[in-house]
């Protein structure tokens, strides 16, 4: 690499006569590698090389003014100067150009260093916040160039000719690991930007894998959704027993919710059911009193029962027209001492306590006819 | 196509179903509507036939009616018309089993299939119950037109895709 290094100009002289200050030049330039190799980062970069062109100079102060076109951004170190704050990348470039145009080289080519005549007016103190005594303009590459200015030597005046070359040596240098570091950065940046990547791409991976398991879900539902809808389909319109079980509940609980609304409704069980029976008498004892007659015999069947056949001397008394017979035909002939025996049950109904039942309300003397002519097949015995 | 073959058509078409279930429908409807309001007056129907243990009366008096109606809103409607015609031709069944048992005991009572005052039971009530208790076979055996259950299982399949 070629280093371009402007001709003697102005207030620098050769020193051929000091072997022991280019000693220590060429051991600033071994320190300047020994100190800027480890370092990958560009701030830190910037600070330590200002901090050893400052000492190797002799110099109060100094700063770095980096320009990366690329990024559009702007990397400076200050020490020993008056506060400048943060130049903008419109600063930066516009301060490149004055550099430019003050430059002892006029074209530049990568990894270049150059002196600028007369630093202190192209360079105002208010502008730069120090007295400028030496300005150098490197160029990295066409993306990545930058200003160094140096306040004045506390030894002496001007820079010596070794001065300008060690100080063109480590701005070489300098530009060297600006470089790498920035190439560093580059490929930091990268490995972050493909780790965020390789990030995004694992949590598209689980996205896709937990889609994939809705998927299946649903599919699963789907499958099983259409087994029920097939067999629904299959079920409809053919006889089931279930069918007819549930059209049974319904019916039954319909029909007792509204019997107990209806007006015209009754106890689900027959009243006689939980009724104390009336007294017994047997047909032998029944036989014997009708002799004797002083029993009255009733038939508590309906009319159309009594008229197919009765127990001599028996008066029909159906249960829904009792009060009606009684008052009419049964009332008049009762004696106070007479004992009424009332028969007539079916194994549907129980006509004979409901007769009895109404008898016992007005006579003591109720008897009801245990068994006989009514247990054999219903047919009258006489 | 012989007369037999015309008839078993005839029989068997989807139209003889519907007329049927729609006929047959409408007679439990109607029976039911005055047994419904009236059940103990069907009770001592049921108490004159003999057959049903005293305990058990009041209870067929409610729920029967009740059992009448549903069915033949359904099988009018058309759902669940099978189950329906099995339970209708289940009750034809015992009402003609009653009625020859009771013809055949020679007692003297009326249907009370609609009202509690009707005319005496006779042969003739045995044979038209028997008449709409093939009615009703044909509603279980053969399918019947305009069936709600039909709508549904056009959307059933249609969601089977």
């Amino acid at each position: 690499m070629s280093l371009p290094v402007s001709p003697n100009s102005g207030p620098f002289e050769p020193d051929h006569q000091n072997p022991d200050r280019r000693l220590f030049y060429l051991k600033s330039l071994y320190e300047l590698t020994a100190e800027l190799s480890p370092i990958t980062d560009s701030e830190r970069l910037l600070n330590t090389f200002l901090l050893m062109v400052m000492g190797v100079i002799g110099s109060a102060s100094g700063t770095i003014l980096v320009v990366d076109r690329n990024n559009h951004t702007v990397l400076q170190s200050v020490r020993g100067a008056g506060p400048v704050g943060n130049w903008s990348i419109d600063q930066a470039e516009k301060s490149l150009y004055v550099g430019f145009t003050a430059a002892e080289t006029r074209q530049l080519t990568p990894m270049s260093v150059t002196f600028i005549r007369d630093p202190a007016a192209v360079f105002p103190n208010a502008e730069i916040g120090m007295d400028v005594h030496t300005a150098l303009l490197f160029m990295v590459d066409d993306a990545l160039l930058g200003l160094i200015h140096l306040g004045a030597p506390l030894d002496t005046g001007a820079l010596t000719t070794e001065s300008r070359e060690l100080l063109s040596g480590m701005s070489a240098g300098f530009m060297v690991f600006l470089k790498n570091v920035r190439a560093f950065e580059t490929v930091q940046a990268l490995n972050a930007d493909l780790n965020r990547i390789n990030d995004d791409l694992r949590q598209t991976i689980a996205d896709l894998t937990e889609a994939r398991n809705q998927i299946r879900l649903l599919e699963f539902a789907r499958i099983r959704l259409k087994q029920l809808v097939q067999k629904e389909v299959s079920r409809v319109g053919r006889f089931r027993m279930i069918d007819t079980v549930l059209i049974l509940i319904i019916t039954t609980t319909l029909s007792i919710l509204f019997n107990f609304s209806n007006p015209n409704g009754m106890p689900l069980l027959p009243e006689t059911v939980f009724r104390t029976p009336a007294p017994k008498i047997d047909i032998q004892t029944l036989h014997q009193r009708l002799t004797r007659k002083d029993v009255i015999l009733v038939d508590a069947r309906p009319q159309e029962l009594f008229d197919q056949g009765h127990l001599s001397d028996a008066i029909n008394v159906p249960a829904p027209l009792f009060d009606i017979i009684y008052a009419m035909k049964l009332g008049p002939i009762l004696e106070p001492d007479s004992a009424i025996v009332v028969y007539g049950r079916t194994i549907s109904r129980r006509y004979d306590e409901e007769v009895a039942w109404s008898l016992l309300q007005r006579h003591e003397k109720v008897l009801v006819l245990t068994d006989g002519w009514h247990t054999k097949g219903d047919r009258p015995a006489s | 196509m012989n007369g037999i073959g015309m008839l078993k058509k005839v029989i068997s078409h989807p139209v003889t179903g519907l007329v049927l279930r729609v006929y047959i429908g409408g007679i439990f409807i109607a029976a039911s509507m005055y047994k419904i309001n009236y059940p103990g007056e069907f009770a001592e129907t049921i108490a004159s036939y003999q057959l049903v243990p005293y305990w058990g009366v009041n209870l067929m008096a409610l729920i029967m009616p009740w059992t009448e109606l549903l069915c033949g809103l359904m099988l009018i409607l058309g759902f669940r018309t099978r189950a329906s015609a099995v339970l209708i031709a289940a009750m034809l069944v015992v009402f003609c089993v009653a009625i020859t048992v009771t013809l055949l005991r020679g007692i003297p009572i009326g249907c009370g299939c609609f009202t509690t005052v009707e005319d005496p039971l006779s042969w003739t009530t045995l044979v038209r119950d028997l008449i709409w208790l093939a009615m009703s076979v044909q509603v279980i055996v053969f399918p019947s037109a305009l069936q709600l259950e039909d709508r549904l299982l056009m959307s059933l399949k249609e969601v089977d895709g």
